[in-house]
């Protein structure tokens, strides 16, 4: 009765094997098999293609594999996220604006990826600053860079002679001829949300402003300067109801000189903006402009039913050098592993060379290292609504300034 | 023949009772639970690190004293007024009159129904997006007013004293079928003898309006205003889709501050101490309405 034979014992290992090492026989490579189900926010064409394109390349190697892509527009992503973790659901991966890690781990929505993370080959050829790790465990990686940059319509900086402006100056006389001849100036957001924020920064810096010690004066020589061109008429003052995608829209019909807009926005302008246009930095004030270095980043949802195949899906599309590319064709993104950044592709494209520049000279952390990232964030949209304000006239650049100064400290506790 | 009775008539109470547990079930589900939670959560220290798990630190009042100091608040309780006022007048009114136009059986009035029935199914957040386009500086709005030389066209959705008004005339466009549906029915249902009566009588249209037709509104009035104030109270959408509560914060009402401090600035007691607060203010409303309306029936 106590004695089991030899060959009875195999066959029960053999029988049992699969239930031990299932997850991993699952998983592995061309036999792999289930769902993907990916939660982002991209509405975008050329973000959707992406999209499109990264399954299609993971689907090469993991043919049994279904990535379900589930839209969730940008202002709702971060509570439905926050909201799904609560009811113990949520997605197997998501992809989301990268500062927003902090939130997502206090909510606990998002696993460690340390495990995954510690034994990826790939690893040291990503930059430190796209790895978001908070108390040394990975919970994040961002597949590539955005970051903004000036955009102009060479045809009509052609027409007037006006050469891509370098400084805050230069773009302002360029405004100044542009409209003359009957053109729109410029347009960018104004929208009182992080977005508004995010393009406020480059001209807040450039006249001096940072987070870490908030400067009145810098901050009304910013506002000022957008006062300015709103009052000119370089500028038009409904950009505050305009989302980040909507001021490229108008751009690329072909009757505005300038937008400040990002790197993304390469497949949009290929696709629709019929007329020569090109990219220069952010141009610079008194100081050089910073530009922060954004992007999406990418997580595994604390509730993924298969957190093995969601890895194996970032493995396959965001973090491959292939799936860089993609990202880098279809819209414009700057890899971020070394090897992808220094593929000719990307080295002789002579639109994406300004945003390395910019990179590589004036990139900036976002959010800005000057405390916890909710706070910091909230000390942001303080400014966004200033700069908001100010845009649309309802707010004097001094009184803006100063509401700015201290609605940043005291978010910040400064 | 009274003692049969008895049981049966206690049997068809408990049945019922019976009928209306789902409809318990509902309320107790989706409109008490939460309410007791955003309660609790407006008296407690709720951050991103506990609002999933672990337990809420008990505050008491102190975020509705914090909300005394918050600048923003007072701004947008003050705009949530205005916007209430403007979608409450102006959507009652307008409903008044659609209803009294589209009282008369034709063709025509039964196309304006199909289309005050459409507007009204419409989702706020497609209207919204609609009129953000048509009040744009080169929009269809503001070529009208070009076209007819009446105005160079105003910023619609940017200039500081306008931009509330228009959401709300939005809001209040939209509020107008609900009106003029409900007004058409209790217009319909007025005794024509009485209307002819009074014609005899020499009554002018005007005074027909004013003396029988309006104290004879008065019930469903009272009604839809209650219906109304709520609705332009928590009136969300529009301000959302259309002007984000911008430019800068000109534009934010009570419950768009409400939703930013919760899940923009993550500051979610504070959020659902807003909240609270509007859901207050609008039960005050609502009891004072339905005490007047009691009042009339029984005059």
């Amino acid at each position: 009765m106590n004695k089991i034979s030899v060959p009875v014992v195999c066959l029960l290992a053999l029988l049992a094997a699969p239930l031990f090492a299932g997850g991993q026989n699952e998983q592995s490579g061309a036999t792999a098999s289930g769902t993907v189900t990916v939660w982002h926010y991209f509405s975008v064409d050329s973000q959707v293609q992406e999209l499109k394109d990264l399954a299609a390349l993971y689907n090469q190697t993991s043919p049994n594999v279904r990535v379900n892509y589930v839209f969730v527009p940008y202002d709702q992503l971060n509570n439905k996220i926050v909201a799904a973790a609560a009811a113990s659901t949520g997605p197997d991966v998501v992809v989301y604006n990268g500062p927003n890690v902090g939130q997502f781990v206090d909510a606990k929505a998002i696993i460690d990826l340390s495990p995954y993370w510690g034994s990826y080959a790939d690893k040291g050829l990503f930059a430190p600053a796209v790895v978001h790790s908070i108390g040394g465990k990975v919970y994040g990686v961002q597949g590539y860079v955005n970051l903004l940059g000036l955009w102009y319509n060479k045809d009509i900086l052609d027409k007037v002679g006006v050469r891509p402006p370098t400084t805050i100056d230069e773009l302002t006389a360029a405004l100044q001829k542009v409209t003359a001849a009957g053109y729109k100036g410029i347009t960018l957001t104004g929208k009182p949300n992080d977005q508004g924020e995010w393009q406020s920064y480059p001209w807040m810096s450039a006249y001096g402003w940072s987070y870490s010690s908030p400067d009145a004066a810098a901050a009304q020589k910013a506002f000022a300067l957008v006062s300015s061109w709103a009052q000119a008429g370089y500028l038009s003052r409904i950009v505050v109801t305009w989302e980040q995608a909507e001021p490229f829209q108008a751009f690329t019909v072909g009757d505005v000189a300038f937008t400040e807009n990002g790197n993304w926005q390469l497949g949009t302008a290929k696709a629709n903006a019929h007329f020569n246009y090109g990219v220069t930095m952010m141009p610079a004030g008194p100081n050089p402009s910073k530009v922060y270095l954004g992007g999406e980043a990418e997580s595994i949802g604390a509730f993924s039913k298969n957190p093995q195949l969601a890895w194996q899906y970032l493995q396959g599309s965001y973090f491959s050098k292939a799936g860089q590319l993609i990202a880098f064709r279809d819209v414009g993104s700057i890899p971020s592993r070394s090897d992808a950044a220094q593929d000719p592709a990307v080295t002789s494209d002579k639109l994406l060379a300004p945003f390395a520049q910019e990179v590589q000279k004036v990139g900036a952390l976002y959010p800005p290292d000057a405390g916890p990232v909710t706070k910091v964030q909230n000390a942001q949209l303080v400014v966004g609504q200033q700069w908001s304000a100010v845009i649309a006239g309802q707010e004097d650049p001094a009184a803006a300034a100063d509401k700015s100064v201290s609605g940043v400290r005291a978010e910040l506790g400064q | 023949m009274a003692d049969s009775k008895l049981p049966k008539s206690a049997l068809s109470r408990r049945v019922y009772l019976i009928y209306i547990i789902p409809a318990g079930i509902y309320l107790l589900l989706l409109a008490l639970y939460p309410f007791v939670n955003l309660l609790w959560m407006s008296l407690s220290n709720v951050t991103t690190l506990n609002i999933v798990r672990g337990s809420w630190p008990f505050r008491g009042l102190s975020n509705f004293v914090a909300l005394g100091h918050l600048s923003d608040f007072v701004l947008a309780f003050r705009n949530t007024l205005v916007f209430v006022l403007i979608v409450v007048s102006v959507g009652m009114l307008g409903g008044l009159g659609a209803a009294t136009l589209l009282q008369v059986k034709g063709r025509l009035s039964a196309v304006g129904l199909g289309l005050m029935v459409f507007t009204w199914a419409m989702p706020p957040v497609v209207l919204g997006s609609l009129w953000k386009f048509l009040l744009l500086p080169g929009g269809l709005v503001n070529s009208i007013l070009a076209t007819l030389h009446l105005s160079k066209g105003p910023l619609w959705l940017v200039q500081e004293n306008l931009v509330l008004v228009s959401v709300a005339l939005v809001n209040s466009w939209a509020v107008i079928p609900f009106s003029a549906l409900v007004y058409r029915a209790a217009l319909i249902d007025i005794p024509v003898e009485l209307l002819d009566a009074s014609s005899v009588d020499g009554a002018t249209p005007v005074q027909r309006f004013l003396r029988i037709k309006m104290p004879l509104l008065l019930p469903i009035t009272l009604i839809l205003t209650v219906l109304t104030v709520v609705y332009a109270f928590r009136s969300f959408d529009f301000i959302y889709v259309m002007t984000y509560g911008g430019p800068g914060v000109a534009s934010t009402t009570l419950p768009f501050l409400s939703y930013r401090l919760s899940f923009i600035n993550y500051k979610y007691s504070l959020g659902a101490s807003v909240a609270v607060f509007t859901v207050v203010i609008v039960f005050i409303l609502a009891f004072v309405y339905v005490r007047a309306l009691r009042r009339t029936e029984q005059t």
